[in-house]
């Protein structure tokens, strides 16, 4: 116990947090790519696009329907041979938003759905162009009601990410592993990654109650969520 | 009550696949106007009114609102007018709906501005402040910074009223105004159109309140079928019905 406060940890932390630094730039970077993604998608398959939104509902298909870890490492190790070199970090990147991006699509298409039709009537009623319902009427209130279930998605996507050590990202698994590899301290070095994941990710899902309280209106805010922030003011 | 009309209609038609919904109808309205359109359920109301702003794209006839054509046939083949001219269009012949259909995600004044200054591109202070005017016009003044979910139906009501004002229109369409309200909360509404009326401005209502109609109205048009059955002032049409529907209609409606 001793050995592991003083001895193993400060060792070892700093370089597993440097892979955790890599974990958060993939899932950050990722996850924004992954949401263009999604809701381009979503938007040209409510907008039944011939020909493109075809394509789109193949694209979700196949890249739900195939493991992560498969689509990583086909981007990684066969893209090469027709030319596309990617760096790992980079290959991790498009591997994962391309498959979260799949995802996001159907989370997108849905919120936009349960919007009641009657939001884009008063939108052109009063002469706002498609555009500007979507970007003014539609879209503020299908965030709001998708951002719990993209908050969800990013949680997993950081956890989801430790799959890229496959192709030699040294993100934070990686880094535990190549620890392990020189000291056989694979349970020590396993449980700081586990607890580094999981700080990561408690402290995504608080950050991602949080906003989704801002979204929403104060009236139907709990009073305690008014309470906390008064009480930080204080 | 004279003067060119603002809005005029001929042979407007509308099809949903193989079901005709309209079927050539002819309408005028002249400023200062209060038109109502009644008649039975699925008579096609509601759908003329959506045709007039375009929610719902007419399959032909033509419209002219305000010196602009929307619509018309060109040697048979119906043509509808720019995007960007029925977009002008509908900013000068708000609609008030049956279920209100406030910007849910915005306070009562946000609804308000949210035409003036996004669509109009007026100076947001200046939007502010009239619709600040507005809502107290309403009688809303101190509900500015509610949220729809926090009004009753007649307060939303009163507020969507104050949004299709904001956008200083040349004509209001009202559909079926009162319909989605508790019966306590219709006068409301009801007191609200009338001042309007009392204003003198131009608005098509599409209601069943037949009390109400017949106090107001500068003319009526019993829609059925399709079409219009028959057309007139107020005393006509309620005492003096020519056609069997609308004899049939009023005696239903007076129980």
């Amino acid at each position: 116990m001793v050995e592991f406060f003083f001895v193993l940890i400060p060792e070892h932390f700093p370089f597993l947090l440097e892979g955790a630094l890599i974990t958060l730039q993939l899932s950050i970077l990722s996850m924004a790519a992954a949401v263009v993604i999604g809701l381009g998608v979503a938007l040209i398959r409510l907008a039944k696009v011939p020909i493109l939104s075809k394509l789109c509902a193949a694209y979700v298909e196949v890249w739900r329907d195939v493991p992560l870890i498969v689509q990583l490492l086909v981007i990684f190790f066969t893209l090469p041979n027709i030319g596309i070199r990617l760096p790992g970090f980079w290959a991790g990147v498009l591997g994962l938003s391309l498959n979260i991006g799949a995802y996001l699509s159907e989370v997108f298409r849905a919120a936009i759905s349960s919007i009641d039709t009657g939001q884009r009537d008063a939108g052109l009623s009063i002469g706002m162009s498609r555009f500007t319902v979507y970007r003014r009427v539609i879209l503020p209130q299908a965030m709001r009601i998708a951002l719990p279930t993209l908050g969800g998605y990013f949680i997993s996507l950081l956890k989801d990410s430790s799959l890229v050590s496959f192709i030699a990202v040294n993100e934070l698994l990686r880094n535990g592993t190549i620890i392990i590899a020189n000291t056989f301290r694979s349970m020590e070095v396993y449980f700081m990654v586990a607890i580094i994941y999981f700080i990561m990710s408690f402290a995504a899902a608080r950050l991602v109650g949080w906003v989704e309280m801002k979204l929403t209106p104060a009236y139907l805010r709990p009073a305690a969520f008014d309470l906390r922030r008064r009480l930080r003011l204080a | 009550m004279t003067g060119a009309p603002v809005l005029s209609v001929r042979g407007l038609a509308k099809q949903f696949g193989a079901t005709k919904v309209l079927n050539g109808v002819d309408l005028d309205v002249t400023p200062g106007e209060v038109t109502f359109l009644i008649g039975p359920s699925g008579g096609g109301k509601s759908t003329v009114l959506r045709c007039l702003n375009f929610l719902e794209t007419p399959t032909a006839g033509e419209i002219a609102f305000d010196g602009q054509r929307l619509c018309h046939e060109d040697g048979g083949v119906f043509q509808a007018a720019r995007e960007s001219v029925l977009r002008e269009a509908r900013s000068h012949m708000p609609m008030v709906f049956q279920h209100f259909n406030l910007f849910t995600h915005r306070t009562a004044l946000e609804n308000v501005i949210e035409g003036p200054v996004i669509v109009q591109k007026r100076p947001r202070a200046e939007a502010i402040e009239e619709g600040r005017a507005l809502l107290k016009r309403v009688g809303l003044a101190e509900r500015a910074d509610y949220y729809p979910g926090q009004l009753s139906g007649g307060q939303k009501q009163r507020v969507a009223i104050a949004r299709a004002l904001a956008m200083r229109p040349k004509l209001i369409l009202f559909d079926e105004p009162t319909s989605a309200l508790d019966p306590e909360l219709v006068s409301e509404v009801l007191d609200l159109i009338r001042e309007l009326a009392e204003e003198g401005r131009t608005m098509i209502v599409v209601s069943h309140e037949m009390m109400f109609a017949k106090r107001l109205a500068g003319r009526v048009h019993f829609i059925a079928g399709g079409r219009i059955e028959e057309s007139g002032t107020p005393q006509a049409i309620f005492d003096d019905p020519k056609s069997d529907r609308l004899k049939a209609f009023i005696r239903s409606i007076l129980h």
